[in-house]
């Protein structure tokens, strides 16, 4: 080859590269015409496919596509969502495949032979939409196959405008999420206060009873309450319930056995007729809603010193007498778990200094450096000779508060606990 | 906590749940059976799961009314001995069958 040869080379490959650039340059103006008045009018926040058409259109044009398509993941409340341009040319279902393919693979995925609406095959250049740091979707741009390929720059088009939407899609599920925690923590706020409603403010004052009582509520609101009533026969009822779960829901749920079990003992029933009542009036809701309540209640005759006590799913009632303790534990299943179940009442008589005491699993599902408390735990904790009723409660939330070193009540912590006395006014509740 | 899924037959479940079964695994646990509408008797294994606690009773407990309303059963089998002391405790083992084994649970199913 000789020196001119070699120069009239050059000098066409500099022609075509300046042709090439030229092309170049015009594209880039057509995308730029474009993406200006998407930066400038595209909303603050994508919340459907279709805040994000203006998005693809542009890419469209730019890459000069015949067909265009977005599709979002399932997120929160909303479905999937697959749009494209022109209105259903090509099918979710045959693009499924690429686009699993595009979660899997890479931020880029090249696809072939994909059939539009009337059958023509068509090639497609797709993205994945990132949303922080996750898919949120993707955005392909099509051709009919044999037109021509896609290149390097309908790639870095593509992505480059797929990032922008992207950074909106950011905006809205920082904007959704914001949301709802704020709806969320109004929500448990206002489950607290109806929790807490429902906690007696002060004990009974009875000759002949020293009853005592707290609640601790967990950090997220559990479904713990305890109660008291004065029966139509001079006894005085008390109860403890746990509603398995937390948040709104179990609040709520343990408003309304609390309220149930309330009015079912103020028409003087049993304990055990009492849980079998309130099971047969929630058995329906606790299915339907997959819950679940344990109920521990206990009704004393002041005058006699006569106990009953039922127990349905709950935690052992510890009963101490002559510094001995025995277990009184559930003739029943929680309430909503069998249809007209009664459990089996246990009977005693008081004697003087003999200590009842319910609680609920918050205390004794307390986590140790051996294992759960337990209710060995608790009877541990509980030293010879307590005086009263208040310096039982308040000796065994200390030790749990001891155990917890400091960290959050993970379930709500509520115990109760009686003693009898033959000292009239005895109470210190 | 882990949880393995088998299907020895098209309308039997098995769930083998080891280690902790409380609040953080009731979503998994009932969408075994929730996405799978064929499913007419489950078998919880339990004789690796460490502890249960109210929301995991309460698991139990929907799977038990969801088999019966398919027309099917729900049964534990060898549940571990914290397990046991549980479901005693709570008069859960009322409610429940309880058998010592899953094929003997699996025999049961093939009755129904």
């Amino acid at each position: 080859m000789t020196r001119s040869d070699s120069l009239a080379e050059c000098q066409a490959r500099i022609r075509e590269l300046e042709a090439e650039l030229d092309d170049m340059t015009e594209s880039l103006a057509q995308a730029w015409d474009q993406l200006v008045p998407f930066l400038q009018e595209t909303p603050q926040q994508a919340e459907s496919t279709q805040d994000i058409i203006p998005v693809l259109e542009s890419i469209m044009t730019a890459v000069d596509a015949e067909i265009g398509a977005v599709y979002l993941y399932p997120h929160n409340a909303r479905p999937a969502e697959w749009y494209t341009i022109p209105s259903m040319a090509v099918n979710l279902g045959v693009m499924q495949p690429h686009l699993d393919e595009l979660a899997h693979e890479s931020r880029l995925h090249r696809g072939h032979h994909i059939p539009s609406w009337n059958g023509t095959p068509t090639h497609w250049l797709l993205t994945s939409i990132v949303a922080g740091d996750q898919i949120a979707g993707a955005i392909g741009v099509g051709l009919t196959e044999g037109r021509r390929e896609f290149n390097a720059y309908d790639v870095r088009t593509l992505m480059r405008m797929t990032e922008r939407a992207a950074s909106q899609i950011v905006v809205t599920s920082l904007a959704e999420s914001r949301a709802r925690e704020a709806q969320l923590a109004h929500e448990m706020q206002i489950a607290g206060l109806i929790q807490r409603s429902i906690q007696p403010a002060v004990g009974p004052s009875i000759a002949g009873l020293d009853v005592a009582a707290d609640w601790q509520p967990a950090a997220t609101v559990g479904g713990d309450a305890w109660g008291w009533v004065m029966q139509p026969s001079g006894r005085m009822a008390c109860f403890v319930l746990d509603v398995a779960g937390k948040g709104l829901p179990a609040a709520l749920a343990a408003v309304s056995l609390h309220t149930a079990i309330m009015m079912t003992l103020r028409l003087d029933r049993t304990p055990a007729e009492t849980l079998g009542l309130v099971n047969d009036m929630f058995y329906d809701a606790y299915t339907e809603a997959g819950i679940l309540a344990t109920a521990t209640l206990i009704a004393i005759d002041p005058m006699t010193g006569e106990i009953e006590q039922a127990n349905s799913g709950h935690t052992p009632t510890l009963f101490c007498r002559s510094g001995v303790w025995h277990q009184w534990t559930a003739t029943a299943p929680p309430i909503g778990v069998l249809l007209e179940t009664v459990p089996e009442p246990q009977y005693s008589v008081f004697h003087p200094d003999d200590l009842i005491v319910c609680y609920s699993d918050g205390l004794s599902e307390i986590e140790t450096a051996s294992g759960l408390w337990n209710t060995q735990g608790i009877l541990q904790a509980i030293p010879q000779g307590i005086s009263n009723a208040r310096q039982l409660v308040n000796t065994i939330l200390s030790a749990a508060e001891e155990l917890r070193d400091g960290a959050p009540i993970h379930d709500d912590q509520t115990m109760l606990t009686v003693r009898f006395t033959d000292k009239p006014g005895g109470s210190d509740a | 906590m882990e949880m393995d899924i088998s299907h020895p037959s098209d309308s039997t479940l098995v769930l083998n749940i080891r280690g902790r079964f409380d609040a953080y695994m009731v979503d998994k646990v009932k969408s075994s059976w929730q996405s799978r509408p064929d499913i007419k008797n489950i078998v919880v294994d339990l004789s690796e799961t460490t502890f249960i606690d109210s929301m995991g009773l309460a698991t139990l407990i929907s799977g038990l009314k969801e088999a019966r309303r398919r027309g099917g059963i729900l049964l534990v089998a060898n549940p571990a001995e914290m397990v046991q002391v549980i479901l005693g405790l709570t008069a859960m083992d009322r409610a429940l069958t309880i058998v010592p084994t899953v094929e003997e649970a699996l025999s049961q199913v093939t009755d129904v």
